[in-house]
């Protein structure tokens, strides 16, 4: 059913395609392997499409158009894998000898998605900057996305492709609870039920505050150039910065 | 394939849980008329305590300002902060909260400047006129640059199994579409206009959502629609040290247009029909008593008023500037090269429209 491409990969072996037919991953071993190493791919595509709905549109809300590229890239960057596309076999019950390891697969990833989020980000600070935000703002919060976007890819990529298959639990539970997790509890707790009414704490506002999609979520919604983010070492996203580098760690005991 | 179906849809989900509530189209203003609307500010006069990092002032109509404003413990620092609210001095002081909350800082005085002029003294004809309209700024992507989006992403996915490739066409991608992004479309609009009645003068500046405020003298701000909610924000100046005033910028929502006026003395400039020590027009109309206007094409520093150009009889300024008075009164029209004089000293525009104009009623010997 697989068959070789004919292109070598990062090893130096042979790269296997699917069988005729499928796209990614879910066929056989060797359809197994591709869709592994590439599954930045689908995330990518479908940001990337998202990404023109949110550059293009005319009725806007004014909040920056940087924000709403990054909020589409950091939702969907760093997504788990609904399943594991290894944990069934696909490296023990496959031809035993992954072409590409690890941490080469997280690079890969990393790299296609700097690729790919690269012109949407690029246009959507332009924008933002013809509606009155400063350049350094721009300049600073794009590249934190950018970053930001990069390095889960690359968490994202390593986990599915993670010989063990706690890592790849514990990256989506710790991506589920830093990235959308804590905001979503914070607005059911506190938004969507009466203000005030539950005692949430210090710890939830404090956490759910740091949170990567929190922090360009706010500013999807500023109105670009109010000067909601200040340009400088203070301004820079530390806490969101913090919780990516968590979702990276938890990958990082993986032996491949 | 079910995977990739569930992931889409989890993602369609949590955008949708985070979406915003509302939006509105953007849409140009229409001309307004300076009197229509009341100021929109007044000056409070504050005297902070440390140790605090910014003080936040609520105003009316679920306005606020805020400053960030580090303060070292028992430091004290006294400033005048532009509050929104439309009854003046005559109001009820509004609380300045000091951030953080409970970190020990606090406002020890808090009250309204006094003897601020209010503009029902000025010139009936320098209060009257009609501002320009200015379209709304909300810049997006055309037609040419998504497409050139789709093409690099398509380009780099044909490339999926050469990272390094796929960078370089990201790389190229991003260039091009930040240089046709950056070419197209119109970015923040402001218009300043050299308002003269008679030997009155006045400043009227007109932009959409975002106006700096000149420092210095206060000026009177309106705005369209008249119950806008503004924030303004405070910064001090790069280098200004701790005795620096802030600069403040006024933004309001989409589809607003915040209007500044103050009195001015044009000094040294002068326009008459035989000489122009103003600065270069790019193009100018006179009307005269008879109320018919003329053009006169581009009238450069330094010479006498240019005849009519050729087919200018009967040829009206752009509608937002003609200021619609009855017979009898010369009025003269005129766009300055550039744009200059818009912003506050220093400061850098955004790119965009920029359009400064003389308007002088009782131009003429």
């Amino acid at each position: 059913m697989s068959a070789s491409t004919g292109e070598v990969g990062l090893d130096g072996r042979p790269l296997e395609s699917g069988p005729r037919g499928t796209l990614g991953p879910g066929g056989p071993p060797g359809g197994r392997e591709s869709g592994a190493a590439y599954g930045w791919v689908w995330r990518g595509s479908l940001a990337s499409l998202l990404g023109l709905l949110a550059l293009g549109t005319e009725v806007w809300g004014g909040g920056s158009r940087l924000g709403a590229v990054g909020l589409i890239w950091l939702s969907l960057a760093g997504l788990p894998s609904a399943g594991s596309v290894l944990g069934r076999g696909g490296r023990s019950a496959g031809n035993g000898s992954p072409f590409i390891r690890g941490h080469r697969v997280g690079s890969m990833a990393a790299l296609g998605s700097l690729g790919l989020a690269l012109p949407p980000l690029a246009v959507a600070a332009i924008l933002d900057r013809k509606a009155g935000m400063a350049w350094g703002e721009v300049l600073q919060q794009g590249l934190s996305i950018l970053l930001f976007t990069v390095v889960l890819a690359g968490a994202a990529a390593r986990a599915e492709r993670a010989w063990h298959g706690g890592v790849r639990g514990l990256h989506a539970a710790l991506w589920w609870l830093l990235l959308p997790g804590l905001p979503l509890l914070r607005f059911a707790l506190d938004d969507a039920a009466r203000p005030g009414r539950v005692a949430l704490g210090p710890v939830v506002p404090w956490t759910s505050e740091r949170s990567p999609l929190s922090w360009v979520h706010r500013m999807f919604l500023q109105p670009a150039g109010e000067g909601a983010f200040e340009f400088g070492w203070s301004g820079l996203p530390w806490g969101p910065a913090a919780w990516v580098g968590l979702v990276l760690l938890a990958t990082a005991w993986d032996r491949g | 394939m079910r995977k990739h179906f569930l992931r889409a849809g989890l993602v369609l989900w949590i955008l949708g849980a985070w979406g915003p509530t509302g939006t509105t189209a953007p849409q140009p203003t229409a001309p307004a008329t300076q009197d229509a609307g009341a100021d929109r500010i007044h000056t409070l006069d504050v005297e902070l305590v440390g140790p605090l990092e910014a003080i936040r002032v609520p105003g009316e109509v679920a306005s606020w300002t805020e400053l960030t404003l580090p303060l070292a413990p028992g430091e004290r620092r006294r400033l005048r902060v532009p509050v929104v609210t439309r009854s003046g001095g005559a109001g009820a002081v509004p609380e300045v909260q000091v951030l953080p909350k409970d970190g020990g800082g606090s406002c020890a005085q808090a009250r309204w400047v006094e003897g601020q002029v209010s503009r029902d003294s000025w010139p009936v004809g320098l209060r009257i006129r009609p501002v320009p309209g200015v379209e709304s700024p909300s810049p997006r992507a055309s037609l040419g640059v998504l497409t050139l989006i789709l093409l690099g992403g398509i380009a780099c996915l044909s490339l999926r199994r050469r990272p390094i490739g796929v960078v370089v066409v990201g790389l190229i991608g991003a260039g091009l579409g930040a240089e046709r992004a950056w070419q197209g479309g119109r970015g923040t609009e402001e218009v300043l206009v050299h308002e003269g009645d008679g030997g009155a003068w006045s400043r009227v500046r007109v932009a959409s959502r975002r106006l700096e405020l000149a420092p210095g003298e206060p000026a009177h701000l309106s705005t369209r629609p008249p119950d806008a909610s503004l924030r303004i924000h405070g910064a001090f100046p790069a280098g200004g040290g701790a005795v620096a005033e802030p600069h403040w910028t006024v933004v309001g929502p989409v589809g607003c247009s915040l209007i500044s006026q103050r009195r001015w003395d044009p000094g040294p400039l002068v326009l008459e029909p035989g000489r122009n020590a103003w600065g270069d027009l790019e193009e100018c109309f006179l009307r005269g008593g008879d109320g018919q206007w003329t053009a006169h094409g581009s009238w450069p520093l330094g010479s006498p008023l240019p005849a009519p150009v050729e087919g200018g009889q009967g040829v009206a300024p752009p509608g937002g500037m003609n200021p619609a008075l009855p017979l009898g009164r010369s009025v003269f029209l005129g766009r300055l090269r550039g744009g200059s004089e818009l912003r506050p000293e220093g400061d850098e525009l955004p790119r965009g429209d920029r359009r400064s104009w003389v308007r002088w009623v009782g131009f003429g010997p």
